[in-house]
């Protein structure tokens, strides 16, 4: 009710000063486009700024180099159409955006905050000296449905919802939910199968494109433009504004532009000093930055289902597990690891001869800490360089981690990595690489325990993010999923219920699991087979409980306890296992 | 040649000097402050004001520096009481909102007139092969050497440098050994702030500017500092020299004077292209 109330408000609010524009003189006319132009660059700002966590400090000079070419097109005497003109200004706009991003991929993002800052202030020397063509007889024409002020300003607004309404299309998509996943995590971007480079050109692109778009209407709404109209410090103000009201939301971009424009005029009519404006933006988005809530943020907060009165349904997941391949033979080996050797400078982590995990098997990996487990996951999954080959089914693997996903080897991480602005629904269907159907969510929904697919990720608890992530790895049923801990930080009681589903999940899934866990009482309720690893070298393999019976096993859990030595055990490092190996008495307390 | 390569290891110096504080602030807090010339052309239009009231040139510059250092510290308070434990990227970002705000600040203040700024040291100190070197570019270079190498050495050698590295890799580490790492910050901030000021007076000196025109000296500082990649004293002052004096020699030429301010961006470009050749997956992120 209150949300609904609220929003009545917002909504004659804006009719009243959109009816206040439109019957006023062409005075108000001009002063909104500006507005909405601003608006439009600000849309572009969220997209790169607020979705993708890329700081870029030169929107204004993509708006200046499409407008320079369209200048320079209407002097040629328009060589090309008007519309196709324009459509080479937004282009030229848009690929100079992917040129930029560039020398800033595989770094962190502040480089290029640094990068983005020179560009500004180079693009504007460049076309300062070039300077913009003279106006003497071609002046850049406005279409002819929108020659009047009230008719471009409408152009303008139809324009401005457009950006809009693709920009929260593309959010629903992969394709701009993937900006909210390289801004949280790139390891995971890529641990779910996509390029984060791609990820970051496609973010930088599409802001350069709407701020081209804005720099053609710039040149519109006056018939001619000059370097003067983009000033560069007039980005890194822009930015301000963007991080100070929240304009990765299309109502804060509006705000935003409304508020660029409204401030200096109130502060030139009272003859005023414009740097008011700025001063408070400044501090505005330190404010912003501080608190983490832009002013978006509060006005028009994200709607959250509300978790307790969703139940989730076993039913899909019973179907499920009774429909299961049976009778599938398990005995080829669907992952096959040869010579893997891992150093870290002179210390190797990792010299593994020979592994093999069986299509649809349960293969837990032992080890105390420093064994090498996470080595190895980092490395067959391709974060780390190795030696050595890696076959899935029956094909070598090689190349970037997305690559590797997308062959079909999933990985998870011992620090969960799941998106938390993004929705249960988004986040599986982006590990899936396709929408995923009704029943398919709901097996993954019961099988992570989640209660519907509506809810932010943000709302859940870390132990529920844990098997999401889990959930998630096995969406796109690849041939392999590597499970980093994945029963860290739950309740014996919730790990007792995971281990159950987990049981099942390689035949529903058609995947084979290999887990990495401390915890040995749960390895051996789920594993069928059990490799232990010790200082990088197998020291075992076979059923669990078997293996863990074994004398090197417990000589590598335990220490040498026949040395009779206690320094030795310290000194091998061993000292401590005893406990992480979930071997002690106190398993709840070992999990914690 | 020879003589734009002489006037502009002077402008290189102080670059070098921005540099330098960029670098400093980078190590002990990890932040990027994009506001530093900001601070710097506070503190030199503040020394500049002192001077027109007729205070001695000495003390003149001495409340400059000390405006900077002041402003530097505040910055730095700031940041450290509410973006404690926030990423390089966000602590950044506020420096970028800062800066928005100084400029303003410097608009409401100075309302875009150009200010002159007493200079001092302008007579030669020796000539290079027919062209005079001025006591002034002498006195930033090897302010700026000096600094490096006092600055690394003091890193390396003394309790208080091995407490500032300690603060700088692992702020909360340091404060479980009982370093008080938020003081320890704040010393560098005053301090960077402080030599922004004597850079950017530096600069200022050779011309009235007005206050924006100066707060983008930014970017050659930050052009400086990357070629130390954040992090090396000495890479950056040889840095700051280069970028001054290829400054100068494009800005001699007929064909490309126009275009002298883009030399940093492409020292950008090609430091970062070549300095991320074979980055691998970052744990952090």
């Amino acid at each position: 009710m209150k949300r609904i109330s609220r929003n009545i408000v917002w909504v004659v609010l804006t009719a009243a000063v959109l009816v206040w524009v439109f019957r006023g003189s062409g005075y108000n006319q001009f002063l909104a486009m500006t507005a909405v132009n601003s608006a439009i660059v600000l849309l572009g700002v969220g997209v790169i700024a607020g979705d993708a966590g890329m700081t870029s400090l030169c929107q204004m000079s993509f708006a200046a180099v499409s407008a320079y070419i369209v200048i320079r097109f209407a002097q040629a005497g328009h060589p090309l159409s008007q519309p196709v003109e324009i459509l080479i200004a937004v282009a030229a706009a848009g690929f100079m955006g992917a040129i930029v991003s560039l020398p800033a991929l595989r770094l962190r993002t502040v480089n290029l905050a640094v990068v983005t800052l020179g560009l500004g202030s180079t693009v504007s020397t460049i076309l300062a000296a070039w300077t913009f063509p003279r106006m003497t007889e071609h002046f850049v024409t406005r279409p002819g449905f929108a020659k009047s002020d009230r008719g471009f300003l409408a152009f303008s607004l139809v324009l401005f919802g457009l950006v809009a309404g693709s920009l929260e299309f593309s959010r629903r998509r992969p394709f701009g939910a993937l900006w909210k996943s390289v801004r949280y995590s790139e390891r995971a971007t890529a641990a779910m199968g996509y390029s984060v480079t791609r990820v970051k050109i496609g973010a930088f692109t599409v802001a350069a494109v709407i701020s081209g778009i804005a720099g053609v209407l710039v040149v519109m709404q006056i018939g001619y433009a000059d370097s003067s109209s983009f000033p560069p410090l007039l980005s890194l103000v822009l930015f301000a504004v963007g991080t100070f009201l929240g304009v990765w939301r299309w109502q804060g971009a509006l705000l935003g532009g409304t508020m660029s424009v409204a401030i200096p005029e109130f502060l030139s009519r009272r003859g005023w000093s414009l740097d008011y404006a700025n001063l408070l933006f400044g501090i505005g988005a330190t404010q912003a930055l501080a608190t983490g809530r832009a002013v978006a943020d509060d006005i028009w907060p994200q709607p959250r289902a509300n978790l307790a009165e969703l139940q989730p349904s076993p039913l899909a997941w019973q179907n499920a597990v009774t429909k299961r391949a049976v009778g599938t033979p398990r005995t080829e080996p669907v992952l096959v690891l040869e010579n893997i050797v891992v150093r870290y400078g002179g210390v190797t982590a990792l010299d593994l001869a020979h592994l093999e995990v069986k299509r649809c098997g349960l293969v837990g990996l032992l080890g105390a800490n420093g064994a090498g487990k996470t080595s190895l996951v980092d490395a067959i999954t391709g974060y780390v360089p190795y030696t050595g080959t890696v076959h899935l089914a029956g094909h070598e693997l090689k190349g970037p981690p997305q690559r590797r996903a997308v062959a079909g080897l999933r990985r998870t991480f011992q620090q969960e990595r799941v998106v938390p602005s993004l929705s249960v629904r988004q986040y599986l269907s982006l590990n899936g690489h396709r929408r995923l159907e009704d029943d398919e969510l709901d097996v993954l929904l019961w099988f992570a325990g989640v209660p519907s697919a509506n809810v932010l990720v943000e709302q859940l608890t870390g132990a529920t993010r844990r098997l999401l992530e889990v959930a998630g790895a096995f969406a796109s049923r690849p041939h392999v999923v590597l499970l980093d801990e994945p029963v860290a930080g739950l309740s014996n009681a919730e790990a007792m219920i995971f281990a159950e589903k987990l049981r099942d999940a390689p035949t529903v899934f058609n995947s084979a699991v290999v887990l990495i866990e401390h915890d040995v009482h749960f390895v051996r309720s789920v594993c069928t087979e059990a490799v232990a690893l010790d200082f990088g070298r197998v020291i075992g393999a076979g059923v669990p409980d078997e293996l863990l019976d074994s004398p090197a096993v417990r000589a590598a859990y335990l220490g040498q306890l026949e040395s009779g030595l206690g320094t030795n055990l310290e000194e091998s490092g061993l000292g401590t296992n005893l406990e992480e190996s979930g071997l002690g008495t106190n398993l709840e307390e070992s999990r914690s | 040649m020879l003589q734009y390569i002489v006037t502009g290891l002077a402008t290189g110096g102080s670059y070098a000097l921005l540099g330098l504080a960029l670098t400093i602030t980078h190590r002990a807090t990890r932040t990027v402050n994009f506001a530093i010339a900001g601070i710097g052309t506070i503190g030199t239009f503040a020394m500049s004001w002192a001077d027109s009231q007729g205070l001695p040139f000495a003390l003149a510059l001495l409340l400059g520096v000390a405006v900077g250092g002041l402003l530097g510290a505040l910055l730095g308070s700031v940041l450290v009481r509410l973006f404690g434990e926030a990423s390089v990227e966000t602590k950044s970002v506020v420096t970028i909102a800062v800066f928005v705000s100084l400029l303003a600040l410097g608009g409401l203040v100075w309302k875009g007139k150009a200010v002159a700024v007493p200079s001092k040291l302008l007579s030669p100190a020796f000539r290079v092969g027919g062209t005079p070197v001025s006591q002034s570019s002498v006195v930033i270079i090897s302010l700026a050497v000096l600094l490096a190498l006092g600055i690394s050495f003091a890193l390396s050698h003394t309790v208080m440098g091995k407490r500032l590295q300690a603060v700088s890799e692992r702020s909360t580490t340091a404060e479980l050994l009982g370093i008080d790492s938020r003081r320890y910050g704040l010393v560098v901030w005053a301090v960077s702030g402080a030599f922004s000021v004597v850079a950017i007076w530096l600069i200022a000196s050779k011309s009235a500017t007005e206050f924006s025109g100066l707060t983008l000296y930014v970017i050659p500082a930050l052009a400086a500092a990357l070629v130390g990649l954040f992090h090396h004293l000495g890479w950056t002052v040889v840095g700051g020299l280069l970028i001054g004096a290829l400054r100068s020699i494009v800005a001699g030429t007929d064909r490309f004077q126009r275009y002298s301010s883009v030399v940093p961006f492409v020292f950008f470009l090609a430091i970062l292209l070549w300095s991320q050749r074979n980055k691998r997956w970052d744990e952090s992120r």
